[in-house]
């Protein structure tokens, strides 16, 4: 029971792998957040205390139950390739931090 | 003329049609009434007064003019602030939008316009609509207009308290786990969740984009139906909106509860109900019988693991729809970053609350390699069940009944340390959302200290006639007291 402090969600692999753990860490960087070390220990509290409650979804039998997509039968949506007006490129910008000849500006992405 | 903001919609849509008062007076009784009660109860983030009396200027012209004129027309309704607003800063009550000026109207915007109504401003939340309680707004917390040390509900807590302090003749919310019904049960208004596709989404900023609906929050039932009249329909920018006949939300209200079969499971009085809420529920119950209603006792045991499905499907959803929040285009930017992955990740992590941050860092596990299929894909097929369940609970009945929350509104900061105890309150509003269903939460009775009880009528989707037909009688024949 050691492991669990440091490896959380426990509960939570009794279908998957095992030795797969998942840390706040980890899934902070897929969500582009960056935790204070505060932040990291709430949450992970948190996010054990909540998965504790969402493990009896495990126990429910859902054998051939198809996942739900909408709750109509409601399919694709098409509709005509038109050109229609859009929103002015100067109130769309109006919400842009910075911007130069007539772009948004973002620190330099390639060297 | 303080009068006036005690009226229902109806009443001043006809007073306004027979020229007994203008929209401009009706517009600054209302304009006052935020002045002297905002101090205390804090429901708006954003107040346009000027906006406002402009509008109505207008429209008392055009009525002056003898135009055809929509039976909202000139009358003051407040906004969510998670409802786009061309031009008027619409923030979800987030430091990330703090200053957002949306470049379109959300297409129930439109359609409001349409009818020329006429906007006081827009309304506080939890951020991003992720809360029960308001208290998770960036800007402020909003109290409960009929105990000030109380919360209004949530998410839409500004939407009710504004309704119930008559600091708007009627408001629009967005319900994805019950963030209309809760607020308008904790404060005693009245306030509908359409079915799923009814109304628009679009500019509605997305939480959970296959639960959110938008609605109305009024003083009464059939306030509710004239508004909803006005808002729903079919649109081809929102590809989950249905394609379906709008019927007229206020003419069958009349028709009473005869011979409707309403059933109640023993699954929405269970965890931890309040023995108040459970008498006054079953006391409405058996006033709906004496009316002529019959009651029958149904089970629904898969609503049981509503609540655990909704916070993974939510959460899951809310990972994906938050990730366009960079600091890029619009919204907050860090000062501080020295490169791209910096400037995202920098601008997210200030510019989001804690609530907000744990819905998305819940929802990203939900999603990732290894546990997609153990949680989300799960909790989708529990839906598919719960959906069922339903449908066949539905077939036997024509409505089902149940109280909207297991207690009345509590005390602000009561329950700000136990997400999971904050998620519980949910747990009767949340299956509806799973299920796509509408139903109507209205005042039922009140517990000893006098504050609101509220109950949830559930119905078939597209019974939202059904729905204000037994709300309206409930409601004519005595209704809360």
């Amino acid at each position: 029971m050691n492991e669990r402090k440091r490896t959380c969600y426990c509960g939570a692999l009794r279908e998957t792998d095992v030795g797969k753990t998942m840390e706040v860490e980890k899934i902070a960087t897929l969500a582009q957040l960056s935790l204070s070390h505060g932040e990291k220990v709430t949450i992970e509290q948190d996010m054990n205390a909540i998965l504790d409650f969402a493990n009896q979804l495990l126990e429910v039998d859902t054998t051939g139950i198809e996942a739900t997509a909408h709750i109509m039968p409601v399919y694709n949506v098409f509709r005509t390739d038109e050109i229609t007006p859009s929103s002015h490129r100067t109130e769309l910008f109006q919400n842009a931090k910075t911007q130069a000849d007539g772009y948004i500006t973002v620190p330099r992405i390639l060297e | 003329m303080s009068a006036l903001i005690e009226k229902t919609l109806f009443e001043l849509s006809n007073g306004l049609a027979a020229k007994e008062f203008s929209s401009v007076e009706v517009t600054k009784a209302y304009l006052d009434a935020i002045e002297s009660k905002e101090p205390d109860v804090k429901a708006y983030l954003t107040v346009d007064a000027e906006g406002a009396l402009a509008t109505a200027k207008d429209v008392d012209e055009q009525r002056m003019q003898g135009r055809s004129l929509s039976p909202l027309a000139g009358i003051p309704a407040g906004i969510k602030d998670n409802i786009c607003t061309r031009g008027l800063r619409t923030t979800c009550a987030s430091k990330m939008l703090a200053e957002f000026r949306p470049p379109y109207d959300a297409s129930v915007i439109e359609k409001l316009k349409q009818s020329s109504y006429v906007l006081l401003g827009k309304l506080n939340m939890d951020e991003f609509a992720m809360g029960s309680t308001t208290e998770n707004s960036y800007f402020q917390v909003t109290k409960n207009p009929r105990n000030l040390s109380c919360v209004p509900g949530g998410s839409s807590g500004g939407s009710a308290a504004a309704v119930a302090a008559l600091e708007a003749a009627y408001t629009l919310g967005s319900d994805t786990g019950g963030s209309i019904r809760l607020p308008a049960s904790f404060c005693g208004v009245v306030g509908m969740k359409p079915t799923y596709g009814t109304v628009s989404r679009y500019g509605l900023v997305a939480f959970a984009s296959s639960l959110d609906q938008i609605g109305p929050l009024t003083k009464d039932v059939r306030d509710n139906a004239m508004v909803l009249n006005a808002i729903s329909g079919h649109d081809p920018r929102d590809a989950t909106s249905l394609n379906q006949d709008i019927p007229d939300y206020m003419a069958g209200l009349e028709k009473g509860v005869k011979g409707l079969k309403i059933g109640l499971s023993k699954e929405f009085f269970g965890g931890g109900i309040h023995p108040e809420v459970k008498h006054a529920v079953l006391t409405a119950a058996s006033k709906l019988e004496a009316q002529g209603a019959q009651l029958l006792d149904v089970s629904m045991p898969s609503i049981d693991h509503a609540l655990a499905a909704y916070y993974v499907i939510s959460s899951a959803e809310a990972s994906s729809n938050l990730a366009r929040f960079d600091g890029v285009r619009y919204g907050y930017r860090s000062k501080q970053f020295d490169d791209i992955d910096s400037l995202y990740q920098r601008s997210r992590s200030e510019g989001f609350g804690p609530e907000v941050k744990r819905r998305i860092m819940l929802g990203t596990f939900a999603l990732s390699s290894g546990y997609y299929d153990a949680y989300y894909k799960k909790a989708l097929q529990v839906r598919s069940l719960i959906m069922k369940e339903f449908s066949a609970v539905l077939e036997t009945c024509d409505l089902i009944l149940s109280p909207v929350a297991p207690t009345v509104a509590y005390r602000i900061g009561e329950k700000t340390q136990n997400s999971v105890e904050m998620y519980l309150g949910d747990a009767y509003t949340v299956p509806v959302n799973i299920a796509g269903v509408p139903a109507l939460s209205f005042p039922c009775g009140k517990d000893s200290d006098g504050m609101p009880i509220g109950m949830q009528l559930i119905g078939r989707h597209f019974s939202e006639p059904l729905l204000y037909q037994a709300g309206y009688a409930f409601e004519q024949n005595g209704g809360a007291k």
